[in-house]
């Protein structure tokens, strides 16, 4: 029986992998279910067809893809078909409040959708500057079904990029990202107004980036996409700058 | 058998691996693999084994011990049946050359043990002979695998079973080794 076994993770598409990661949080009781499991996603065959295999035949096939224990490689594809990573230095604020959400459920089981906004289409203009595809025209669902069918050695990479990116940023810019809860001695029984305070910085840090683009469109909410299309960078320095002054 | 005399009577008792039903080897084999105090689990061994519980509890412990050791429990070789007959069918194990395990039939098996640790091997057995008048899929069949593994503890011998158990412990610790070598990656992906 002829199989196609990949032997590497270059050899394995995003669509897969997320299957088998799929398969690694399922409660697999039975150490062969899994394999079969297993061996069906990467080969794309049923499990019917590994059933009629010898037991010994099967942990040969097993023995070939011991490099499924690795990690898929860090770097990444800076070009997927006609759509270039944008740069992290690049996002606008609206594309970093969408990846925060997505990095904020699971970021693997969302690479797809990830990559959708921060690979895009891009032309110069007549002065050499580039022009990213707007990310209001962009279907980001419909984008990312384009991910699923390349190598997963494409895109991997990216997520650690982000996570290292988004790490520097926070720390860049810290000061805006925590609650406002005034210091406390640990040992003090907080009165009653600091904890309604508290809990009341709680609730609003869920809807942190709702209030920012409020308060930088003044309320006028036909603004919103200018605001949430505006360079990230040049928003949180606004937002550090008016932070000092008040 | 060996025989056991108490008040000038005697009585038979199993000790050899063919005399044993794959039931009441799985019985024995669970009282000694998990009983703390041994001279409690091999009385319960001899009760299994045919013996009244009155006249065990009356034995002679030299007698008791010497009973022990005359139990034949193993197999000096393992050779894998290849078909036995059973209530006027004919149950077989493999037609190749020898014996091959198939996954399915490891997979189903596995199953069963995690299913029941403690008594699985009428189950294993079940999958592994299968009726060479049936089709693939009523062999698979949940209920006939059930109904034919009890009609195996009660009526075939443990030195038909022997083999095999060993064969599959022995395959299932070492895919556990491969699975665990090769794809424990979940962590880093």
């Amino acid at each position: 029986m002829k199989l196609n076994i990949p032997k590497g993770w270059d050899e394995v598409y995003v669509d897969d992998f997320l299957e088998l990661r799929k398969l690694e949080t399922d409660n697999f009781k039975i150490n062969f279910s899994k394999q079969l499991a297993i061996l069906s996603v990467i080969t794309g065959e049923d499990e019917e067809v590994f059933e009629d295999l010898d037991v010994d035949e099967l942990n040969k096939i097993l023995k070939s893809i011991a490099w499924i224990k690795s990690q898929p490689s860090t770097e990444f594809q800076r070009k997927i078909n006609n759509l270039h990573f944008k740069g992290f230095e690049n996002l606008t604020l609206g594309e970093y409040i969408d990846i925060e959400h997505f990095i904020s459920e699971d970021y693997y089981e969302n690479l797809p959708i990830i990559c959708a906004i921060l690979y895009r289409q891009k032309r110069t203009d007549d002065w050499g500057n580039i022009i990213w595809e707007p990310y209001d025209n962009i279907d980001i669902w419909k984008r990312s079904e384009q991910f699923l069918d390349i190598p997963i050695t494409d895109i991997f990479g990216i997520i650690q990029s982000l996570l290292n990116w988004r790490n520097e940023f926070m720390d860049i810019y810290q000061g805006l990202f925590q609650p406002e809860i005034p210091d406390a001695d640990p040992d003090e029984e907080l009165s009653e107004e600091d904890l309604i305070e508290e809990e009341k910085e709680q609730r609003l840090a869920k809807f942190a980036w709702a209030i920012i683009i409020d308060k930088l469109s003044n309320n006028d909410i036909t603004k919103v996409n200018t605001i949430t299309n505006l360079p990230l960078v040049q928003v949180m320095n606004h937002l550090t700058m008016k932070k000092v002054i008040e | 058998m060996v025989k056991i005399n108490y008040n000038g009577e005697s009585y038979e008792m199993k000790n050899q691996l063919e005399e044993l039903t794959i039931g009441e080897f799985e019985k024995i084999s669970n009282l000694l693999n998990n009983e703390q105090n041994k001279i409690e689990a091999y009385m319960d061994v001899f009760s299994i084994l045919g013996v009244p519980q009155e006249i065990i509890d009356e034995l002679d412990y030299d007698e008791f011990v010497s009973v022990i050791n005359s139990f034949e429990f193993t197999a000096p070789k393992l050779e894998y049946r290849q078909s036995f007959e059973l209530d006027g069918y004919t149950y077989v194990s493999y037609t190749g050359e020898e014996f091959k395990l198939k996954v399915k039939d490891m997979s189903l098996c596995e199953k069963y043990v995690v299913q029941n640790p403690e008594a699985y091997i009428g189950e294993m057995m079940a999958i592994l002979f299968k009726r060479n008048d049936l089709t693939k899929n009523e062999h698979y069949e949940n209920i006939h695998i059930k109904h034919k593994a009890k009609l195996f503890r009660e009526h075939v011998t443990a030195d038909i079973a022997l083999p095999f158990i060993a064969m599959f412990s022995e395959k299932l610790i070492k895919n556990v080794v491969i699975l665990k070598d090769e794809l424990n990656s979940s962590d880093e992906a």
